[in-house]
């Protein structure tokens, strides 16, 4: 049995966890209340996502509910993203968009740590590069991409910027939305770099971005001003 | 949302499901499991011009079931390339030819090993297992318990890229 998968996954919670303990260490209920958010979305996504991805492979959830839990024999990420996400704002809709803004820099952390769990799973590399950075996994053998640790350092400043973006109190999702579409976004670019079966994802992130990008230049054209 | 609506959209739901997945190749369809074992798996490694991947799967490992679909989808994408080799061990004919069958894992070859001869004389424990072979038989890497797309395709293409 492995266990380096859910080893990743829990250095992807400590990440959001963690950086919500920062963003909201005055205020323990928000804290409390945006970590729920982010474990609830987390859950729908992973169950979801799976399921999806048996459907899609051939194998009946009805019939082999045991093989929910088998994670690592793949989950869709796009219907990961849209559970986490429908799910998150139902958890969350009694507060509008107040709890879902105030959780997502700490979900895109989560992500994040989720990416470099790759160093934890042995999994990290992509294409091949002749770039000095590049990793070998044997000598002699041609050195890869990193591409997960890529990932995760860009999603690392795209916490951050959300993180300001939320701190200037823009409110009403425009957090959210950037979050979702910078997310996305950097999936789209790191996606070519990683080994793939079939045509890759490349082409849904990169639509995911540009809907999440429209919806976040609405949210912001719409958003009140100072004088109004 | 009511109760009601609830349990007719889940009731929708669990009928979706029931309707998908099932077996892609009818039982008869398949042809018995010839029997392997570590001299002959070597000698067929040792002599392939290509490279090799060898997984070894059981009917009755749940594991195994969760993976299959991706062995299927990399055997139709690299098969050219590569040789996708699966061995059946610890299990029945009919466990394994209906595992082929249900996963259509046709477009590998298979060989039966009810002993569990040829995972242990390749230094494996437990099922699954994935064996990646340079062509001519040096062993690459071995991948023990459920392996993942991005594994697999990465060592697919370490050994055949």
């Amino acid at each position: 049995m492995e266990f380096t998968l859910l080893a990743a996954a829990m250095l992807g919670v400590a990440a959001a966890v963690g950086w919500l303990a920062v963003m909201h260490h005055g205020d323990a209920e928000l804290r409390a209340s945006t970590r729920d958010l982010i474990v609830i979305g987390a859950l729908a996504g992973i169950v979801t996502g799976r399921i999806w991805a048996m459907i899609a492979g051939g194998t009946n959830p009805i019939t082999h509910p045991v093989d929910v839990f088998m994670v690592r024999g793949g989950v869709d990420p796009f219907a990961a993203s849209l559970a986490a996400v429908a799910a998150a704002g139902w958890s969350g809709r009694h507060e509008g968009w107040t709890l879902i803004d105030a959780a997502a820099p700490g979900a895109v952390m989560g992500l994040a740590g989720w990416h470099a769990g790759c160093l934890v799973r042995n999994a990290c590399l992509g294409s091949t590069t002749e770039l000095p950075w590049g990793w070998a996994t044997t000598p002699g053998t041609a050195a890869r991409h990193p591409v997960e640790l890529y990932a995760a350092a860009l999603l690392v400043l795209v916490a951050l910027a959300v993180t300001a973006l939320w701190r200037r109190g823009t409110g009403g999702g425009l957090a959210t939305t950037v979050a979702v579409a910078s997310a996305a976004g950097v999936r789209a670019v790191t996606e070519p770099l990683r080994p793939v079966l079939g045509e890759g994802r490349t082409l849904g992130y990169a639509i995911a971005a540009v809907t999440a990008a429209g919806f976040a230049g609405v949210l912001w054209w719409r958003k009140p001003t100072a004088d109004s | 949302m009511n109760r009601r609506r609830a349990v007719a959209m889940v009731a929708a739901t669990m009928l979706l499901f029931s309707s998908c997945g099932s077996a892609s190749t009818p039982l008869d369809a398949v042809a018995e499991i010839p029997p392997i074992t570590p001299a002959t798996l070597r000698s067929r490694l040792a002599a392939s011009p290509q490279p090799v991947v060898v997984n070894v799967w059981a009917s009755w490992c749940s594991p195994c079931r969760s993976e299959a679909p991706l062995l299927r989808a990399a055997a139709s994408e690299w098969g050219e390339r590569v040789v996708f080799i699966g061995i059946d061990v610890r299990d029945t004919q009919r466990g394994g030819r209906g595992f082929i069958g249900e996963f259509g894992l046709t477009a590998l070859e298979h060989g039966f090993d009810p002993s569990g001869a040829v995972p242990a004389d390749l230094g494996g424990i437990g099922v699954p297992l994935t064996y990646f072979f340079y062509a001519g038989g040096e062993l690459a890497h071995l991948h023990r318990g459920v392996i993942d797309e991005r594994t697999l395709a990465l060592w697919l293409d370490m050994i055949a890229g």
